[in-house]
């Protein structure tokens, strides 16, 4: 498969879409706590700090002036007459909120936040209030913020692996299944590289179900090659034996019975080829094959029968190749053509026509045999392709009546369909493949 | 010739021996796979006829280490599988023809004649032949002119082949089944008898105003050019 296709797949399918997903609705989940805790945290911090602060101011006002220094929690210091900062306090001040601002205090290393309370007399107090451990709770928080950010980058990563791991795995079996599929050869099996994950496990136990089957299959084939032996070898024996009477007598009974013997052993060995194309699904030998020449080939070799029978073959054969087997295909239009030739109508005004065309049609092959016979009823159009299945008037024709059955069956095992339908002429049968 | 039959079934192998005496050949018959191998390596056969599914040891498996030791010797296989695998597999590993059962007596006398031809002719210098004659017709495979009593004969293509495949075998008898394996190189069955056809429009050319046909049809069987 080619990556681009490969990468497609990959794009579609179902584990990397749910990774993503994921990954989307883990980010939004985080970055939606994230923003909420930090804005309501820092909202509440600033409101309580700045009511803190009001209710000291509210406190001074109402006493005396407090001492410069520390006292508990809080800080005073007086401001100079131009109202700057002390240099205690003058290196690193942010501006926390309104009115408010923020610093590191020399006098014992510690952080607060504060607010200018300026008396009736113009003294101006800075009124501090130690803030360091929420602070340094809100760096914490900071930095597990960031840490949360890092882990789902590492989850997007991760489920990206995951996605990855998964889709590969799956194709790989997909492909593989596929494979099986085409060529029929149920003897391979998909890689298992471990047992500890689950595709692993799931591809050990798609190995076991292969092995069953083929198994079964082995089973199938070999009821059928015994049949094959076992029913058909007697019949031949039967068959030689009536040969030999034939040859001895030379008469017309045992013409007749030699005739009927070899009808009954075409019939039977039809079947068996029918049954065994379906049940084997072979395809490990298909390789290219020109049906142009297919085509063109068998109906060199049916021309002059059907010129003999006053029939006309018109066709137009685009060149066109199919992955397959030269034999079974030939056989499968040859029965066709063979059909259309015993059945087309001679006695219509004009003689009888048949007309083969194969053309592209939607990147698939459409090969339509079409003849002026009497053609079938309606509701007899898709029984024709049943065993033993023949119109009524053609009951007497001689046949195996499996002409058409095999037909199917060669095309279902190329991948093909075939059907027919009931033109104004004759009837038509269509074969894509 | 001297045949070689190595089939499990004695009812086939006696019909096979019994039919090949009629036509003039002597055989030996192995039961079982082992005994067949043994046979085929110790005495010296014109043509084996060897069925698949055999006790012992495999019919292919036996062309298979005759292939290997280098030896020949022209062999049939009789299969009572008729898949194109099958087929393949047959041929791939050494087989001359793959015949499957039920068949005819003629249809296997007539492919144990042309495998013997076959390695006689090529033996020869047969293989390098370009000039096809049997009593006054001359089938030229250069110029791919026919000739008949000095007189040129217009043929198609698919005539011609066929011309070309009975004088290449003339004096054996090539039946319908061949003609279509060989002239048409396709394996299938057909519903009807369209070779007759062919064969019939061959000779309105090649025996014209002539009383004998040049080409004899055996009944039951197939056609022979006689020699």
């Amino acid at each position: 498969m080619p990556d681009a296709q490969r990468q497609r797949h990959y794009i579609r399918s179902s584990s990397f879409v749910m990774a993503a997903l994921f990954t989307v609705l883990c980010g939004a989940a985080a970055l939606c706590l994230g923003y909420f805790i930090n804005f309501f945290a820092k909202d509440h911090f600033v409101h309580s700090t700045e009511a803190v602060l009001d209710s000291q101011i509210a406190l001074v006002k109402m006493s005396d002036m407090p001492q410069e220094g520390i006292q508990g929690d809080y800080l005073y210091h007086f401001l100079d007459e131009k109202g700057r900062l002390p240099d205690t306090v003058a290196g690193d001040v942010s501006r926390f909120s309104e009115g408010i601002i923020v610093f590191d205090y020399a006098g014992d290393q510690r952080r607060y936040a504060a607010k200018i309370y300026s008396a009736a007399d113009g003294e101006k107090l800075l009124i501090g209030f130690d803030i360091t451990r929420i602070s340094n709770d809100f760096r914490l928080m900071h930095i597990m913020g960031i840490c949360s950010i890092i882990f789902v980058m590492i989850v997007v990563f991760v489920s990206y692996l995951i996605s990855v791991f998964v889709v590969s795995g799956t194709n790989k079996i997909a492909d593989t299944a596929q494979h099986i599929i085409k060529t029929g050869d149920l003897s391979q099996r998909l890689d298992v590289p471990s047992r500890w994950d689950d595709l692993s496990n799931m591809a050990g136990v798609l190995n076991d179900l292969l092995a069953r089957i083929e198994a079964l299959m082995i089973g199938v084939r070999r009821v059928s090659d015994n049949i094959a032996h076992d029913l058909r070898t007697p019949l031949t024996r039967m068959r030689n034996r009536i040969e030999t009477l034939q040859e001895k007598y030379n008469d017309e009974d045992h013409t007749a019975l030699l005739h009927d013997a070899d009808h009954m052993l075409r019939t039977f060995t039809a079947l068996l080829r029918i049954s065994r194309l379906e049940t084997e699904q072979q395809r490990s030998h298909f390789q290219d094959v020109n049906l142009k020449t297919i085509l063109q080939d068998m109906i060199t070799l049916y021309e002059p029968l059907a010129e003999e029978k006053g029939i006309r073959i018109d066709h137009d054969i685009a060149d066109v190749t199919v992955k397959g087997d030269k034999d079974m295909l030939f056989q499968a239009f040859a029965n066709l053509l063979d059909n259309a030739i015993k059945y087309t109508g001679q006695h219509i005004s004009g003689g009888g026509h048949i007309s083969l065309t194969a053309a592209m049609q939607n990147g698939r092959i459409r090969v339509r045999v079409q003849d002026n016979g009497p053609g079938v009823d309606d509701d007899e159009l898709d029984k024709i392709f049943d065993r033993f299945y023949r119109a009524e008037q053609s009951r007497t024709t001689d046949g195996t009546g499996l002409g058409l059955s095999l037909v199917k069956a060669v095309i279902e095992l190329h991948h093909g369909s075939v059907y027919a339908e009931k033109s104004d002429q004759g009837l038509r049968i269509i074969t894509i493949l | 010739m001297r045949i070689l039959i190595v089939e499990d079934d004695k009812d086939v192998s006696a019909y096979i021996a019994k039919g090949m005496k009629e036509a003039g050949h002597t055989s030996d018959i192995a039961g079982n796979g082992k005994d067949g191998l043994f046979l085929a390596t110790t005495e010296a056969y014109d043509v084996l006829i060897i069925d698949r599914m055999l006790p012992e040891l495999d019919g292919l498996r036996i062309i298979q280490t005759l292939r290997g030791a280098g030896d020949p010797t022209p062999a049939i296989i009789l299969s009572a599988l008729g898949e194109v695998d099958d087929r393949v597999k047959g041929l791939r590993s050494g087989g001359d023809d793959y015949l499957v059962k039920p068949f005819a007596f003629a249809e296997l006398l007539a492919r144990v004649e042309v495998a013997a031809n076959r390695r006689s002719t090529s033996n020869e210098n047969g293989a390098g032949q370009t000039n096809l004659q049997v009593g006054d017709l001359t089938l030229d495979l250069l110029s791919r002119a026919v000739k008949r009593g000095g007189q040129s004969i217009d043929l198609q293509a698919t005539e011609f082949r066929l011309l070309e495949y009975l004088l290449k075998n003339k004096g054996t008898v090539v039946t319908r089944t061949m003609l279509l394996e060989n002239v048409w190189d396709y394996h299938f069955d057909p519903q009807t008898n369209v070779i007759d056809v062919h064969i019939s429009r061959l000779r309105s050319k090649i025996d014209k105003g002539r009383e004998a046909p040049f080409i004899r049809t055996v009944r039951g069987a197939g056609y022979i050019i006689d020699v």
